[in-house]
């Protein structure tokens, strides 16, 4: 499918964020604060430390690690999203990164107009067309696809997001948790479909609190903790290195 | 969006004709072609500065460059206005009977004019919503300035109304440099004099373009981490 081999180089990233981004400011603030002096909130938050990693073509990684360990922010910086305050990140080939189904769904719309826009946000360089049909088909919504989207069940709206997201294959695929929700017999249909995307895509980046779809979805895995990597090896040995945090977390 | 303004500004007219007597040959145009644009400006403002908080999510989760949702507001309320105009400019012609040559002259310089007044609206409504991300009370203090400049820019009352010591601040008020070549006048005004007014807008647009991208080198860094 490709043309050439996708690849992401991180070398010694560093994500700091001052308190200002937890805590927007005010003109008034800004006054304010010339005659304050800066209270322990202005002080600089590690979100990610001297991360160094390679990807290359056809690796299936898994992302694991406690809530606010830097996964989410791994993936925004690998993105575009968020501008390293160390460091780089070289991408080569597009990237397709999906974080909350419910994002670019608009209540007013129906399922079908919903569709539409989301295969542009998701796929802006292809022609949506081709496969809005395909996905409206897939959904298993049919009369409902042209009520507005604010009346569909939780169980609905899964259906029409991951049939979407689920549409098309690309050179790097970033997946941050975003397959709950659907219903069983959804999830089965839905599994094949993701895999086949998996399987087409170049690139997959996969975060999720889920041991078992890394075990099923990944051919190498990586543990963050604290804003650092700590493990880089095999789905197995970072599934147990994950559990064994979690242990210790409830401690 | 068509009717409101249209409704406004007939409002608007008999009021400053009819009762506070305004004397100016074409009074009723030269309202409608500094309020209209005004009125696009204001809404677009209003629509667009918390836009980027509002729709973080939607720019985070998919990358999306900001000026996008600025572009899609701003169009779509220029075309508004624009049917507007075209509107009232027709019904004008129609009820007046002024010349064709009158009429073509005062909708060909309205459009030039329009081009730096909704470049400099794409250009202030982007920054400002950049601003209000870092700054969370930006968009309330760019509506009180909107507010104060609405009252000190001649468009509800001509601009020889200023009192002839004070004229020279006309000049210092960016809205009035941007909005003068549209507004319609005398029918008799000079292309030069019309010219002149007209590259003083285009090289007012060019400051307040170069300004924004300053502040949009500074800004864009952490734009997504701040939203």
């Amino acid at each position: 499918m490709q043309k050439f081999e996708p690849e992401i180089k991180i070398s010694d990233l560093t994500l700091t964020f001052n308190a200002q981004y937890f805590y927007p400011s005010t003109w008034r603030d800004r006054f304010v604060n010339l005659y304050r002096p800066p209270s322990v909130l202005s002080q600089p938050e590690n979100i990610l430390k001297n991360i160094n990693l390679n990807f290359k073509n056809r690796e299936r990684v898994g992302l694991l690690g406690l809530n606010g360990a830097g996964k989410t922010s791994l993936c925004r910086c690998i993105a575009g999203t968020y501008k390293p305050t160390q460091g780089s990140v070289e991408v080569r080939g597009q990237i397709q990164s999906i974080a909350d189904v419910s994002i670019g769904l608009f209540p007013e719309l129906t399922g079908r107009e919903n569709i539409k826009i989301l295969s542009e946000l998701l796929h802006p360089d292809k022609e949506s067309k081709d496969f809005e049909d395909e996905i409206c088909s897939f959904s298993g919504l049919r009369k409902y696809l042209d009520l507005p989207y604010k009346h569909y069940s939780n169980g609905m709206k899964a259906r029409l997001a991951l049939s979407a997201i689920s549409s098309h294959p690309s050179d790097i695929l970033i997946l941050d948790e975003v397959f709950d929700g659907a219903d069983m017999g959804f999830r089965a249909k839905i599994g094949k479909r993701v895999h086949q995307m998996i399987d087409n895509s170049g690139i997959v980046l996969f975060v999720s609190h889920n041991p078992r779809q890394v075990l099923e979805v990944c051919n190498r895995a990586i543990v963050i903790f604290d804003s650092e990597v700590i493990l880089d090896g095999t789905p197995e040995e970072a599934v147990a290195e994950y559990e064994s945090l979690c242990r210790a977390n409830e401690n | 969006m068509i009717l409101n303004p249209l409704i406004l500004l007939s409002a608007q007219a008999y009021v400053f004709v009819a009762i506070f007597k305004v004397q100016m040959e074409n009074y009723s145009l030269y309202l409608v072609s500094g309020l209209l644009p005004w009125m696009f400006f204001s809404q677009t403002l209003e629509m667009t500065s918390s836009a980027y908080v509002n729709q973080g999510s939607l720019l985070r989760a998919f990358n999306l460059k900001p000026m996008t949702i600025t572009l899609s507001q701003v169009i779509d309320n220029a075309l508004n206005s624009l049917i507007a105009i075209f509107l009232v400019f027709s019904i004008h012609f129609i009820i007046f009977h002024k010349s064709l040559e009158f009429e073509l002259s005062i909708l060909s310089r309205f459009t030039l004019g329009f081009i730096p007044w909704i470049l400099t609206v794409i250009t202030v409504s982007f920054i400002v919503g950049v601003l209000h991300v870092s700054y969370r009370d930006t968009k309330f203090v760019a509506s009180f300035f909107l507010q104060v400049g609405f009252y000190l820019t001649p468009i509800l009352y001509p601009s020889n109304y200023v009192p002839t010591q004070m004229a020279w601040l006309l000049k210092l008020n960016p809205i009035y440099v941007l909005i003068r070549p549209m507004q319609v006048r005398s029918e008799n005004l000079p292309t030069l004099i019309w010219l002149e007014e007209y590259l003083l807008a285009w090289g007012l647009f060019i400051v307040i373009a170069l300004i924004s991208w300053v502040i949009w080198k500074k800004e864009q860094n952490n734009f997504y981490a701040k939203i």
